[in-house]
């Protein structure tokens, strides 16, 4: 007997838009862009096209603007590798401020507000490193705060803020959410020096402070970890899903595949590009998109309870 | 409980899956049980005699109901002979569709070709659907044929089909989207016609015109589907997708709304 004073169900599900990063894919942009209209996808993530790297991309923009609307597409967000460098290094540091500019200008030249960052190389817990972090942080701020767009930080195991709950802490102790928020990455929870569950659990901390969600799957082994078909993984992908639509997400989900019938070395998948990243990629994501799909259909259809 | 509509899937909504290869038929039933529909409009993608007998068993393996067996007609061709040879399609489907156990058949009147005067047409479409609602009838299968194209897509056109051919055996499948597109109230149409209706197809139109997935758009399907209820309608409302999503994201999307549509019916 249904009961009249129980909250409705959501009548509108909420359209989830899909992505597919670049060189997921190939590093030849016809080739992103025929993969994205056959999948039905609605953007794509710029990372690495032609061997360059996003901040190498800006002369590029036009071509790549152009591109994309005689497809329909969008650009989801870019994949800058902004702050995937040392802590402790003053120089690097500096050059990443300046790719971080080049990037803010593709960004802008794409129409995309968001921009995704790391928090420097792992040199201890978040707990330890936070202050320095921020310090080395700030300067980004303050440009993305003059330039308007939003740098999106990722947990990344590899990184400080290598979890669900360490984004949370960090995103609070900047304190700027019209500026700094996050990347949802439950798939790199998988590796988490932590061990922290993605879902529910890194998700609990993360819940309404990311603006973009990377879709990649793995799972333990004896000796770290392994890339899987989305899906097929420890991450729970379908309940994940399920909590993004009943939570009314509405930005990207955005397919990060890294699994490759053959895995990929490490050193390929922390800093992720290039010809070589690429190869294979295509049949990879083409399954991935298949398995992602299945699942978005159907946390979406099962929205009315 | 009972629930005022079950939710169906036309295999139309994912044309570009099945034709382009890219899943079976089963594989559409079995994907479409896992969206949680409880029946699937099944008809003509079939690759092989031996995938009929499949999907037959994959209906029965998972539970979902043949909500009805659809056909592509024309009988609005000009030329006798070329009508003659729909008329022979639409039998065959008839067989074909009492062969798989469904116990209604989808066709479509016709298009009005340019030049054609709109009232011979109809005399064309008349007769046609005649001849094969009688053999129907003889077979136990309601033809549901669809308001469909622009001419006979329109509600008073529809009225007069079926009251010239005046058959329990002919009823309606009723496109909410179709009566929008050609000019007509979906909601009216469903006032004045909801008594014939054995089938629908639950399709959204924005406010460009463009179809959409259920939900998505601007039909209010609480009010026409209310309309359908209050004249004895009990089928399925069947997600047909033809927006500019991928396939399966729009027909998910669909039911999601559907499902939640029919929450609220319930509880109101």
């Amino acid at each position: 007997m249904g009961n009249r004073f129980l909250p409705l169900p959501r009548v509108e599900p909420v359209p989830i838009k899909l992505s597919v990063i670049t060189d997921e894919v190939s590093q030849d942009l016809s080739k992103v862009v025929k993969f994205a209209v056959e999948h039905g996808f609605d953007g794509v993530e710029v990372r690495t096209l032609w061997n360059l790297r996003p901040h190498d991309l800006v002369e590029k923009s036009g071509e790549i603007r152009r591109e994309l609307a005689g497809a329909g597409l969008s650009v989801s967000a870019i994949a800058s590798p902004v702050f995937k460098c040392s802590l402790e290094s003053d120089r690097e540091v500096e050059d990443h401020l300046r790719i971080l500019k080049r990037c803010i200008e593709l960004a802008k030249a794409l129409d995309t507000l968001i921009v995704r960052v790391f928090t420097f190389w792992r040199s201890g817990s978040l707990d330890e490193r936070l202050e320095a972090v921020l310090e080395r942080f700030a300067p980004a701020v303050d440009i993305a705060g003059d330039e308007g767009v939003i740098l999106a930080v990722e947990n990344e195991p590899s990184t400080h803020v290598n979890n669900g709950r360490r984004l949370r802490q960090f995103l609070e102790a900047v304190g700027k959410p019209g500026v700094v928020r996050g990347v949802w990455d439950p798939g790199n929870d998988v590796w988490d020096p932590e061990g922290e569950r993605p879902y529910p659990d890194g998700y609990s901390y993360v819940r309404g402070l990311f603006v973009h969600v990377h879709v990649k799957d793995g799972r333990r082994t004896e000796v770290g970890h392994e890339f899987v078909p989305v899906g097929e993984g420890e991450v729970g992908w379908l309940e994940q899903v399920r909590a993004l639509v009943r939570d009314g997400y509405s930005g990207y989900l955005s397919l990060e595949t890294h699994w490759r019938p053959k895995q990929l070395p490490r050193e390929l998948v922390e800093m992720p590009g290039g010809v070589a990243y690429s190869e294979t990629g295509e049949y990879a994501s083409s399954v991935c998109a298949r398995n992602l799909k299945s699942i978005v259909a159907r946390a979406l259809a099962e929205v009315g309870g | 409980m009972k629930q005022p509509f079950r939710l169906s899937v036309t295999i139309y909504s994912l044309r570009d899956y099945v034709a382009g290869g890219k899943i079976s038929v089963p594989k559409f039933i079995e994907l479409m049980a896992e969206l949680g529909a409880e029946g699937v409009d099944l008809g003509y993608y079939w690759r092989s005699e031996e995938e009929k007998v499949e999907a037959r068993r994959k209906l029965d393996e998972l539970g979902l109901e043949l909500a009805i067996y659809i056909t592509a007609t024309d009988f609005a061709k000009p030329s006798e002979e070329e009508r003659r040879q729909e008329v022979v399609k639409a039998k065959n489907a008839v067989d074909e569709a009492k062969r798989f156990g469904a116990s209604k058949l989808r066709v479509h009147p016709g298009d009005l070709k340019p030049g054609i005067d709109p009232e011979e047409a109809e005399k064309w479409v008349t007769e046609s659907l005649a001849e094969v609602v009688d053999y129907a009838a003889d077979e136990g299968i309601v033809l549901a044929m669809e308001n469909h194209g622009r001419h006979f897509a329109k509600v008073e056109v529809v009225e007069r089909l079926l009251r010239a051919v005046n058959s329990p055996y002919l009823q309606l499948t009723f496109d909410t989207g179709n009566f929008a597109f050609a000019g007509d109230s979906p909601l009216e149409a469903a006032s004045r016609l909801g008594v014939w209706v054995a089938h629908v197809h639950a399709k959204d139109v924005d406010t460009l015109g463009r179809a959409c997935a259920p939900g998505e758009g601007a039909l209010d399907f609480e009010a026409i589907v209310s309309q359908l209820l209050a004249r004895g309608f009990s089928g399925f409302l069947s997600v047909e997708y033809e927006g500019r999503r991928d396939q399966l994201l729009g027909v998910g999307l669909g039911l999601g709304y559907l499902r939640a549509l029919r929450a609220r019916m319930r509880l109101g």
